[in-house]
């Protein structure tokens, strides 16, 4: 009796194949893999170790600590305390001052990016992405140069007659606004422009073409279309301006303080570790919170883009 | 496989070449200390350079930083130190004795301890080794204040309300500043609340660290400020009009400075940390310490202060009697409830 003839199959492949076709192919989480390990090791583990410092009293000795035991303590006292209060007010209304001036100053800019011609759009790309060059440091530095008593403002203002005396800008709740606001920029306009250079330019002249004005088209066509941007935008420098440490440490003096720059004194200054372990928890959950926030509205100006549901 | 003179040849070359950087790393010793990360460095730096001629192999590497943030990475690692030494101001050793971070030093293996001053040994807390003093005066812009206050109780006067600096007391400058204040009205030198109180009353604007408040004096922000001598020093050699006054009653007011040694050090490294911190307190480099344009005081006795180094460090003899120190283990450990304290006054 003859053998039945087969075609033959192909080679099934090997284990390392495979794992580079998952991870080209998108499937699964592979792809993450690599960042998931390096912000486990660097970030999520550090963090709960710090975390059980807040809920434990412990004795160190030769620098280990020896004994651990839970307490709510550290916690209760944290949100009975109202420096505590002040201070992550005063971070909130920070945070959410600077997204505010960012979307106002950087909207505009979005905006003329959009409309522009080509040598318009290759000057606002360079004029937004030059000061990520440089390190926030030394651009919160030129804000001492600027704004100092003898500095460029007051220099300005005293030459023109407008003042007799210096104003005092630095180390105020202003110094730290106008920092905040310039060093965080860029981060609101960029995602505004990657949506916005996105739109479909037919949209605009259909609005147009229906008689629509420059102020009615950007108000019903552009700015619905740019939400998503917004959010981004926002989200990201709200984030930054929250637990901003440089600015509020070079530009507010000694007698500003916002919630990173307390945590900071508490664990580098005072070695009371507990205490930062639980201001970091109440900064990152407040964050979250005001995250889901603003991803809320997002969604809600956005909704119509999901169409006969919204 | 056929050994021919090219492959016993080629095979020594190759291991030779392999084992050199375990070798030269085996003979190499680094000790690794927390500086001040400026011109500061200058002494430590050369006694590092004479403890490597004595000792080849061995290097001084000096990192700048604050000896609180040495604190805290010590504290991060659970006691595993990236450091072998530091230079340590007295209120500092305080807190680290409570962290129990650092070793003792043995004194006994630090023959040119014999010649230090019997006055600032104390200051060492029996763990450090004193090997200069930093002085807290008033720094004032000479373009601004013609006479300045020559006391503690002047600052009060009501010439200088709004005009005046103040360091955060999260510094040993701050801390001290307030603790002179107490003591300049009869108080206890702990009494931080009643100090924060007559500082409010000034209407100071504050700066985070010595190095920014002297910035803000320069800016022309503040017209005064308590502040290192060595600051003040290293600011008016660059040429500004700065100027300094050895504030009295208390005072004129010194903080020595001392060689610490952190635990879990390298095997090995701790008499390296003897001999540096001996070094240290040779003539040449206590001399060096003490000239432009660091003008540290000097601790060793016998060694003059130079004539340009006088308007910075006590040098009269009326000078030299009443130098004196604040009561630190008293309220060095206030530290961070004073740190709190000033928050809810000054940043509310």
């Amino acid at each position: 009796m003859a053998k039945a003839s087969f075609p033959k199959l192909a080679a099934r492949p090997g284990v390392g194949e495979r794992l580079i076709d998952a991870l080209l192919s998108g499937r699964g989480i592979w792809p993450a893999v690599p960042a998931i390990v390096v912000l486990t090791v660097v970030a999520v583990i550090p963090f709960i170790v710090l975390l059980s410092l807040g809920f434990s009293d412990f004795v160190v000795s030769r620098g280990e600590i020896v004994s651990q035991t839970f307490s709510l303590d550290h916690l209760s006292n944290a949100l009975s305390d109202s420096l505590y209060w002040t201070t992550f007010q005063r971070s909130l209304t920070l945070a959410l001052s600077t997204t505010a001036l960012c979307l106002i100053f950087g909207y505009p800019v979005a905006y003329l990016f959009l409309v522009g011609g080509r040598w318009t759009k290759r000057l606002i790309l360079v004029l937004t992405i030059a000061p990520l060059l440089t390190s926030g440091i030394v651009r919160t530095y030129a804000w001492l140069v600027i704004l100092g008593g003898r500095g460029v403002v007051n220099s300005t203002l005293a030459g023109m007659g407008l003042i007799d005396q210096p104003m005092r800008i630095m180390n105020t709740h202003w110094a730290v606004l106008i920092g905040m606001v310039q060093i965080h920029l860029p981060v609101m306009i960029l995602p505004l422009i990657a949506v916005m250079s996105r739109h479909d330019g037919r949209l605009v002249e259909a609005s147009e073409n229906l008689g629509a004005t420059r102020l009615g088209t950007l108000r019903t066509v552009i700015l619905p279309l740019s939400v998503p941007g917004i959010g981004t935008g926002a989200a990201l420098v709200f984030t930054l301006s929250y637990t901003t440490f440089v600015v509020p440490q070079i530009l507010g003096g000694g007698n500003y303080l916002n919630a990173a720059t307390m945590i900071y004194e508490q664990v580098v200054y005072s070695l009371e570790w507990s205490k930062g372990s639980v201001s970091s928890l109440i900064l990152m959950l407040t964050c979250l919170v005001m995250l889901v926030a603003i991803a809320l509205v997002t969604n809600h100006f956005t909704r119509w883009t999901r169409g006969s549901d919204a | 496989m056929k050994f021919t003179r090219r492959t016993v040849l080629g095979g020594m070359a190759a291991t030779t070449t392999l084992a050199t950087p375990v070798v030269l790393r085996a003979q190499t010793r680094e000790l690794i200390m927390v500086g001040y990360g400026n011109d500061s460095d200058a002494p430590l730096i050369a006694a590092g350079e004479e403890l490597g001629r004595r000792n080849p192999g061995v290097t001084l590497q000096v990192i700048g930083g604050l000896s609180a943030e040495a604190l805290a990475q010590i504290k991060a690692a659970r006691g595993d130190s990236p450091y072998d030494l530091a230079v340590m101001g007295s209120p500092a050793i305080i807190n680290a004795l409570a962290e129990d971070v650092l070793i003792p030093l043995d004194f006994s293996k630090i023959p040119n301890s014999q010649n230090v001053d019997p006055r600032f040994m104390p200051f060492g807390y029996d763990v450090g080794q004193p090997i200069w003093f930093e002085g807290i005066g008033i720094a004032y812009d000479t373009a601004k204040i013609s006479t300045p206050p020559t006391t503690w109780g002047e600052l009060w006067s009501g010439d200088y309300t709004g005009r005046i600096g103040m360091c955060r007391p999260q510094s040993n400058l701050g801390l001290g500043v307030l603790a002179a204040t107490c003591e300049s009205f009869g108080r206890p030198q702990d009494d931080m609340a009643f100090a924060l109180e007559k500082w409010l009353e000034l209407e100071p604007l504050v700066g985070r660290s010595p190095p920014l408040l002297q910035q803000m004096i320069e800016r022309g922000e503040v017209d005064l400020a308590p502040l290192w001598h060595v600051n003040t020093a290293l600011a008016a050699a660059a040429g500004l009009p700065i100027g300094y006054v050895k504030i009295r009653e208390p005072g004129p007011l010194m903080l020595p400075t001392n060689i610490v040694q952190f635990v879990n050090t390298a095997e090995g490294t701790a008499d390296l940390v003897h001999e540096f911190a001996d070094i240290l307190l040779t003539q040449d480099i206590q001399k060096m310490a003490g000239s432009a344009p660091i003008y540290f005081g000097t601790v060793v006795e016998g060694i003059p202060v130079p004539a340009d180094a006088a308007p910075y460090v006590p040098s009269t003899p009326e000078e030299l009697a009443d130098t004196t120190s604040l009561d630190w283990p008293a309220f060095a450990p206030l530290r961070g409830q004073t740190v709190e304290a000033f928050d809810r006054m000054f940043a509310g």
